[in-house]
């Protein structure tokens, strides 16, 4: 199991980018494991081909001293819009979603992940664990199949590994390491087949249903990131790098939609969050560079309001740029970024439901803040009497819950007290001021909230409709 | 001075270098100095008249700085700009090797000043078509930013040395200089390490003057920045007692005005006309009024002003003063301790507010009342607001602002 996350997912920071926009933990990144089991030419790799499976083996070799290649890769990463001038640029001339090479190393090594094979009619139904186990991973199943498991041949035999599917395979995310080339033009992809590739993982990966949702999730991840890495390289900086960043921004918030629940083995937040910022940032930093007008750069302006809701410095970027570009979406951000700050929640969920659907997903971690934000505020201002009581349903209503069950569970978790009106049988609310600390600190609180458009994306999934900003 | 011949100049410097005079070294090496406007230092090959007469490691420094003048006179800012970087690099590794002294800390402080304004120079004429902005930052302004980081190191690690000769008096200087760039290219996060680095100096508070005020206005507007308006306050009235100019004060309660006004303290006319900020005046004015419509009229009316100087947030968060002062008068006029939301809600229609609703009006009281700003409670069964019978409306200015 631990394998997988190691193996497949390649989970962590790409220093790359890391560099550049300025991580919190860029300065360790390097010394992070090498998780570069697909890599050409990568020796722990073939190791594990030759049987180490235990995954220990290579974790504590990447985690020793410093690796050589760091310095190259330190070197190439600083370089970011501002330095193009001069330069000579790589250009790739890789014309598939994988360079052969890579496609042939890893289907020799058994390392193809289920998504990128020839599909088998019959074992396609069978070929995914149960659910109920979750995190175990393509690199499990694909081990499986080479052992047999899967009642189509003898132990170990190399020839039933299964074939790699040239219209299907998708390079990989791996860092630079020591010995590694990573600038060689055949192993990079042109803007227009990344685009294509963005293309295919949104479109046919993403609505997959077939296997759990976090299996997707890493595979995609990680096909966008090296995605990410071959932009960098080349140092596409234009509107096609643009798009492509439109469309990361927007998976990550998607499937922290998605996988929010989920343990954290299965996924991680805040590495999610990471990724969606760096890429953010450095959409940003491309908009001004190219002095990019088009009405999606509103909604990712909006977005960086609302990625740093609290911060004085971003919305005072906010409102510099508005004055700019005559936005919608942005004014409606700011404003719900000062009433976070000035902690209006009435206003704050009021707005909520004018934003497009992708940010209302987003919006979600703000929610329970502020929600517990009112419930301080109600516990201060009409909880001093023991008369003084609030309609359930007014709470509802205000503060987004779906029913007045929802709301009912989360005051309950609070202990505050509920009485029910005999006559008219309606529930009311009754806050005490010496509860009011309490709120500050309290956990549990729903984060889900009554919205239609969500609702709309999770009936008829058109996710791709959702992500995809090409 | 401005006709100096070379050798006269190789002859003047080479003296003060022996004789440890810091600062007529810093004047011939500095680009402000009359000598640069003299045609016979800009020698085409610098290196051999100066590698003859100067010792290393002057010589050298000699060197850049000829050259640096002679890129100047061209025009070519980024060569001269990539000189004086070198220039710095270089008087880095000398100064740190000058131990237990700190006499170069002068010429420091004149080097960094040039390596700053060319690199600002490098922004405004090299690449007039390359915006500048706040996430794209001009590699010029962040090339001077690591030499002087670097000079940084070298003074902050001096702590061996007694305290009249260390060169950690250099530190609030640099620190000053690093300010003005990131400020410039927004990169605010940087400075806090920046910081703490100066308040854990035991001579803190006895840094020249002029550079203390230019400190105290960086790390107020940085509190600003970060909502602590306390600090700002502080930090900003330190450097608008201090300051020396008409054009200094008035910057400084640019910022000032709006922390102050958060804090509940209105300024007046006739200061707001000695510094030609009247714009604020009007603000001010319909603040206290309670008067919505000519709040947002004050703040649209020198919008652009405001958010240039990065404080228009703060004007717009004091909305809920705003509200506060409006609700006083409608008790006042009520003059009744129970007050119904629908009189408030009216009340904030009539000011202005034009898409309020009861729901809201509720928020808005709730959350005066969990400030302190006002003394009650809501009842929401009779949907009145229950004041107390004394000083229901504390002023703004004894309110805690922390929980904002």
């Amino acid at each position: 199991m631990r394998s997988y996350h190691q193996h497949d997912t390649s989970r962590g920071t790409n220093t790359m980018e890391g560099q550049n926009y300025g991580g919190p933990d860029r300065d360790t990144n390097w010394r992070r494991p090498a998780t570069t089991h697909n890599s050409a030419g990568d020796s722990s790799y073939s190791r594990q081909g030759r049987g180490h499976r235990h995954p220990s083996n290579h974790y504590q070799r990447g985690r020793g001293v410093p690796r050589p290649g760091g310095g190259r890769q330190l070197a190439l990463s600083t370089e970011g819009p501002t330095t193009t001038k001069g330069a000579s640029k790589i250009i790739g001339v890789c014309r598939e979603m994988c360079p052969a090479k890579e496609r042939l190393l890893r289907e020799r090594e058994g390392l193809l992940h289920q998504f990128e094979v020839f599909e088998h009619p019959t074992s396609s139904s069978s070929s995914w664990p149960v659910e109920s186990s979750g995190n175990v991973g393509p690199c499990e199943i694909l081990r499986d199949g080479r052992n047999g498991r899967r009642g189509d041949g003898g132990r170990g035999n190399r020839k039933l590994l299964p074939k790699a599917d040239s219209k299907r395979t998708i390079k990989s995310f791996a860092r630079s390491a020591a010995g590694q080339d990573k600038t060689l033009p055949e192993d990079l992809r042109p803007p227009i087949i990344l685009k294509e590739t963005v293309e295919y993982l949104c479109k046919d990966i993403l609505p997959r249903t077939d296997c759990p949702f976090n299996i997707v999730y890493d595979f995609i991840f990680d096909r966008l990131r090296a995605i990410r890495q071959d932009m960098v390289i080349q140092r596409i900086e234009d509107n096609d790098a643009i798009k492509i960043l439109e469309t990361i921004v927007k998976f990550h918030i998607y499937a922290e939609f998605r996988l929010r629940e989920e343990h954290i083995s299965i996924y991680d937040p805040h590495i999610n969050q990471k990724h969606l910022v760096d890429c953010l940032r450095k959409l940003l930093v491309l908009y001004e560079f190219n002095n990019y007008k088009d009405s999606s750069r509103h909604e990712f302006e909006a977005l960086n309001c609302l990625v740093s809701i609290n911060s004085y410095q971003v919305v005072t970027r906010a409102y510099s740029i508005r004055t700019e570009m005559n936005s919608n979406v942005l004014n409606i951000s700011i404003e719900m970024a000062l009433a976070y700050q000035c902690k209006n929640f009435v206003d704050f969920f009021r707005k909520i439901g004018q934003l497009p659907c992708i940010l209302q997903m987003y919006c979600e971690r703000h929610v329970q803040s502020m929600r517990q934000f009112a419930f301080h505020i109600m516990c201060m201002a009409y909880g001093v009497r023991d008369s003084c009581k609030i309609p359930l349903s007014w709470i509802t209503s205000q503060l987004l819950y779906s029913s007045n069950d929802e709301t009912h569970t989360d005051l309950g978790k609070l202990n505050v007290e509920i009485i029910r009106d005999n006559v008219t049988n309606e529930k009311y609310v009754r806050f005490k001021k010496s509860q009011a600390d309490m709120m500050q600190s309290a956990t549990g609180i729903k984060y889900k909230f009554l919205s239609l458009c969500i609702q709309s994306i999770v009936q008829d999934g058109n996710l791709s409709k959702l992500c995809l900003s090409l | 001075m401005s006709n100096m011949t070379i050798n006269s100049y190789i002859h003047q410097i080479g003296n003060a270098w022996e004789d440890c005079d810091g600062d007529r070294v810093a004047e011939l090496l500095s680009l402000q100095d009359p000598h640069v406007l003299s045609s016979r230092l800009s020698e085409d090959e610098p290196q051999d008249v100066v590698g003859d007469s100067l010792e290393s490691p002057l010589s050298e420094m000699v060197i850049f700085h000829l050259k640096v003048v002679k890129e100047l006179n061209t025009q070519s800012f980024n060569k001269a700009l990539n000189l004086q970087c070198q220039f710095g690099q270089f008087f880095c590794k000398v100064f740190q090797s000058q131990k237990d002294e700190n006499w170069g800390l002068t010429l420091m402080e004149k080097l960094v000043e040039d390596l700053r304004k060319i690199a600002l120079s490098v922004q405004q004429f090299d690449e007039p078509d390359e915006r500048s902005s706040e996430e794209h930052a001009p590699t010029g302004m962040e090339k001077a930013a690591d030499v002087i980081m670097a000079l940084f190191r070298v003074c902050a690690a001096d702590t061996r040395t007694q305290e009249h000769n260390t060169k950690r008096w250099g530190m609030m200087i640099l620190v000053n200089h690093l300010f003005k760039i990131y400020f410039r290219i927004n990169r605010l996060q940087l400075c806090k390490p920046l910081i703490r680095a100066i308040e854990q100096q035991s001579f803190k508070d006895q840094f020249p003057r002029e550079q203390m005020v230019t400190y105290k206005y960086y790390v107020g507007r940085k509190a600003m920045f970060d909502s602590e308006f306390h600090e700002a306050d502080d930090c900003l009235t330190y450097a608008f007692y201090h300051a020396s100019t008409l054009e200094n004060k008035k910057k400084i309660l640019t910022y000032l005005t709006p922390v102050k006004m958060f804090l509940g303290f209105l300024p007046t006319d006739e200061a707001l006309k000695k510094y030609d900020l009247i714009e604020f005046g009007h603000v001010a004015e319909a603040l206290k009024d309670g008067n919505i419509f000519k709040f947002k009229a004050a703040l649209e009316k020198s919008e652009a002003k405001f958010i240039k100087a990065g404080v228009y947030l703060i004007l717009e968060k004091l909305h809920m003063t705003l509200y506060r002062n409006l609700f006083k008068k409608v008790c006042l006029i009520y003059k009744n301790h129970q007050v119904p939301i629908n009189v408030l809600t009216a009340a904030l229609k009539w000011a202005g507010h034009e898409d309020i609703d009861t729901d809201e009006t509720h928020c808005i009281v709730a959350n005066l009342i969990c400030d302190g700003q006002i003394r009650g409670y809501i009842s929401h069964q009779h949907q009145v607001v229950v004041v107390a019978k004394q000083n229901s409306f504390p002023k703004v200015s004894s309110i805690e602002h922390e929980l904002r």
